[in-house]
């Protein structure tokens, strides 16, 4: 006899299980299974996902928050709070690029205004007088300089 | 002429290939095991019958699910396994308190008296056991089966299976060694404590 045997047996001795032993019972159990068989047809085999999935719902119906409403609410809350973030700073972010490419536009123009204006300085006054308005102060002070020293050392 | 009983796989690809008659006799094969099994979860011998039904209906629509992997003993104790578990989590039934333990018969009977209670004691705390230990032991104590099967059954690796009847037997001990009554009871019997520890040994 095995050393584990005892036990074993008098887990045994102490079942509370007692079923019913004549055969009528279990042909009778048998018929209602067979009655139920006839009824049914055998499923084309599963997808090999159909299992996770079946555990993935099982799990999502039986930890369902238990206030769904107040969820509800708290998580839509948390959606738009986090657009209106997002938005707001895209927003801001766009705005300081638009205005640091503009600076950095402007003054890559006035660099290239002044390259041509040193190298031709007569063509540059007659392009500045051609379309001089009265209030092109900038022009007016350049043509004067230019008159003044001859067109030799131009400074803007 | 000896008639070779057909196997269960043999069986099982006659009703593929359409012999439905050969299910008729898995299920008078499987049905008693399978109700005893079921008894152990709900009590109840109609809801066992329920439960029976229920997981050979199932096993018959899964048919073609079934790989051969496993034996089909151990897929159809599986499915039977979770068909009661989710009858027990859908009626939460009610299962038989410490204190429905009688004890006020004539002294007469008292020694067998005891033994009965401590019987009940012992299931009561059998079923206090989480579904997992519980599983473990009932398969390996009651249906005799290697920690292989169970672990097939219950659809965990082979040292999980082992662990959960582990901490189920040192559960038991700890309630024997908890319980004047039941520590008394096991020094009349002889050794039940040894024997207990034994195979709580082999089962580390």
């Amino acid at each position: 006899m095995k050393p584990n045997q005892g036990l074993k047996e008098q887990l045994k001795r102490e079942d509370p299980i007692e079923l019913p032993m004549d055969d009528m019972f279990f042909d009778k159990l048998h018929d209602k299974i067979m009655a139920d068989v006839a009824q049914t047809e055998i499923k084309p085999a599963a997808s090999r996902w159909a299992k996770p999935l079946a555990y993935l719902e099982r799990k999502a119906h039986y930890y369902k928050p238990s206030n769904n409403v107040r969820t509800l609410q708290i998580v839509k809350a948390g959606v738009v709070g986090v657009s209106l973030t997002l938005g707001l700073g895209l927003a801001t972010m766009s705005l300081k690029l638009f205005n640091m490419s503009s600076q950095n536009q402007i003054a890559s123009n006035r660099q290239i205004i002044i390259e041509q204006a040193l190298e031709n300085p007569q063509d540059w006054v007659e392009m500045a007088a051609s379309v001089q308005n009265d209030s092109d102060f900038y022009a007016d002070v350049v043509n004067e300089r230019l008159s003044s020293s001859h067109g030799t050392d131009l400074q803007l | 002429m000896i008639q070779v009983e057909k196997t269960d796989l043999q069986l099982v690809e006659e009703v593929r290939n359409g012999q439905r008659s050969s299910f008729s006799e898995l299920v008078k094969r499987h049905q008693k095991g399978l109700l005893r099994l079921s008894m152990r979860f709900v009590k109840d011998l109609d809801i066992a019958q329920d439960v029976v039904q229920e997981s050979f209906i199932k096993t018959y629509e899964k048919l073609n699910s079934f790989e051969g992997r496993s034996s089909f003993k151990s897929w159809l104790y599986q499915i039977t396994v979770n068909t009661a578990r989710n009858k027990l989590r859908e009626d939460r039934y009610d299962f038989s308190d410490i204190d429905d333990v009688q004890l006020g018969v004539e002294a007469q009977a008292e020694s067998s008296l005891v033994h009965r209670a401590v019987g009940e004691i012992l299931n009561v705390e059998v079923e206090k056991l989480p579904f997992k230990q519980k599983t473990a032991l009932v398969l390996r104590v009651y249906e005799d089966m290697s920690f292989s099967e169970i672990a097939e059954i219950m659809e965990c690796p082979y040292d999980t299976a082992k662990a959960n009847y582990r901490h189920a037997l040192l559960k038991l001990k700890e309630v024997f060694e908890d319980r004047a009554e039941l520590k008394s009871w096991t020094n009349e019997i002889g050794g039940f404590f040894t024997e207990l520890n034994t195979k709580y040994a082999e089962a580390e």
